[in-house]
């Protein structure tokens, strides 16, 4: 893989590397290397979510204060 | 004593089974035994239950029957085996999540659908195999053996809930419960030809259901007919102030309303999922056909698109990648070669989403229902109709890791959506697997959906089998 085509999806091999040592997953390194696939397919479907939301788009996650008031969950 | 034979019981339905129940033709202890004996003869072979509670059933039984005779039924399924998958908790039972982690879990606590199910008289044969963590499968280095598929053993019985389509297609049980995130209900009823549906988010509780991605998780009913699956669904819905995703908005019974009577539907067929690249030519040709039928019982039909399938399916793929990943962390950390080589993977992968990913599909989610919602208003849409599957159930050494970043999941739309959806079976491919259709609906219209489902089945009893 090209390394200006993985910048453009993500991580580089030796940044996803690192992250996956800190990630303190027994993994082996053939695993690694099917998990990296996953995770660039990944990137690269995300993609196409950018012509559904803006990233400045209303927040992801919605806090609304009356469905915690009158005590109810 | 019953004027039904013990190999008459298995094939029955659960409305068939009530009747007779009602009319005094058999008794529920006749009927538990007699798939007690279904159970103890197939399930070498098919391997669909992890654990048997036949002591325990017994004893539900012979309570069932005293009931009848001393006062009334609890509901239209007192006295009705069912079966669980083995992701529900049940107080005093195993319940293994289908994972060799968990070989020796056993609740303290009944989950909320097992709670209503007892308390609307059902009788509990055990607990079914389920793909580990419901994370679809097929593992084929898993702690316990998997379910194989009855109509062609090489062939995958779909995932997570395979257990309960294996169970219900070989006539051990009459009714079970699934769980979806990303089709697991409709793509083993699918696979294994039975019933099967996703009902709305929030309208079954999940308390007690292990989770695998909590905002895409829905507990459901499989059945060999809709309208069993309608008999369930009215008594494990409901409001349940114990968990924060159960929805207080309910809607009212659903079986009594069920008719064969399809003239004041508007289906809408999304020709873009059926006519999508790896779609089969069966498959398609099937929900034709499926189409046609409806429009014999007097549904209009009209088409229309909606979003690519893709977007449905990444969207849902990274939600449920990163919410697993957060309730599995910590397990798995220390313990990743204790899982199978399939779990390993998929879990692994949760590690490396970022929160720009998370953020960007739940945004999207929101867009995308918002989307789905609008195009059925603006059409006047009651229900959406499309293949339930690309094609044939694959080999089951045959099956990617991540095959859902190969090809788009069908069945991911209306786990992003919350929409009530069925698999309704549509008929056998030429390689004699069961084949369907998908019919999803609004919000809250759950009983759309199974009205429709029903009358298709009526209008096509031919599909309906079990395997001898």
């Amino acid at each position: 893989m090209q390394k200006s085509k993985l910048n453009q999806m993500g991580l580089s091999l030796d940044d996803w590397e690192r992250l996956a040592e800190q990630s303190g997953l027994d993994i082996t390194q053939l695993e690694k290397q099917e998990i990296y696939q996953a995770y660039l397919r990944v990137q690269e479907l995300v993609k196409r979510l950018d012509r559904i939301v803006k990233s400045e788009a209303e927040p992801a996650a919605i806090f609304l204060a009356e469905n915690f008031s009158n005590e109810q969950h | 004593m019953s004027n039904i034979s013990a190999s008459e019981i298995a094939p029955l339905s659960v409305f068939e089974l009530s009747r007779f129940l009602a009319t005094g033709e058999i008794s529920a202890v006749e009927i538990t035994k007699a798939l007690i004996n279904r159970i103890e003869e197939k399930n070498e072979t098919y391997r669909a239950f992890l654990t048997t509670s036949f002591e325990l059933a017994l004893k539900l039984a012979a309570r069932s029957d005293a009931r009848r005779v001393k006062s009334a039924p609890l509901s239209p399924i007192d006295g009705i085996p069912v079966a669980l998958k083995d992701a529900y908790d049940t107080k005093g039972i195993t319940s293994t999540v289908g994972s060799g982690m968990l070989r020796n879990r056993v609740p303290t606590e009944d989950s909320a659908v097992w709670e209503k199910l007892n308390q609307a008289g059902a009788i509990l044969l055990g607990k079914l195999e389920c793909t580990e963590f419901c994370l679809g499968g097929p593992s084929l280095d898993a702690a316990f053996p998997k379910s194989l598929n009855p109509h062609d053993k090489e062939r995958y019985t779909g995932g997570s809930s395979s257990g309960a389509g294996v169970a219900l297609a070989t006539g051990m049980v009459p009714a079970a419960m699934g769980s979806d995130t990303g089709g697991s209900i409709r793509i083993p009823a699918s696979f294994c030809g039975v019933s099967g549906i996703k009902p709305t988010y929030g309208l079954v509780s999940l308390r007690g259901l292990f989770p695998l991605s909590g905002s895409l998780d829905h507990a459901g009913p499989m059945a060999r007919t809709s309208r069993d699956c309608a008999l369930l669904l009215d008594e494990i819905k409901g409001f349940d102030p114990a968990h924060p995703t159960s929805s207080k908005r309910q809607i009212a019974p659903i079986s009594p309303s069920l008719s064969g009577d399809c003239r004041e539907l508007v289906i809408g067929h999304v020709t873009n999922f059926t006519e999508l690249e790896g779609v089969s030519e069966e498959s398609q040709a099937a929900c034709l056909r499926a189409l046609e039928v409806f429009e014999d019982l007097g549904a209009k039909i009209k088409k229309v698109q909606l979003p690519s399938l893709w977007d449905y399916t990444i969207a849902n793929t990274v939600i449920m990648t990163a919410e697993a990943y957060a309730i599995h962390a910590e397990r798995f950390a220390a313990n990743l070669d204790k899982v199978s080589d399939l779990t390993r993977h998929r879990i692994a992968l949760g590690a490396f989403l970022t929160a720009e990913n998370y953020i960007k599909a739940q945004k999207a989610r929101r867009a995308l229902s918002q989307k789905t919602y609008a195009l059925m208003r603006s059409h006047s849409l009651d229900l959406l109709c499309y293949p339930g599957m690309m094609g044939d159930p694959p080999e089951i050494d045959k099956v990617s890791r991540y095959y859902y970043l190969d090809w788009p999941l069908i069945t991911s739309p209306a786990n992003l959506t919350g929409a009530p959806a069925a698999s309704v079976r549509v008929g056998y491919s030429v390689a004699n697997m069961p084949m369907s259709i998908q019919l999803t609906g609004k919000l809250f219209e759950d009983g759309k959906v199974l009205s429709a489902a029903h009358a298709y089945e009526m209008a096509t009893p031919e599909f309906s089998k079990i395997m001898e």
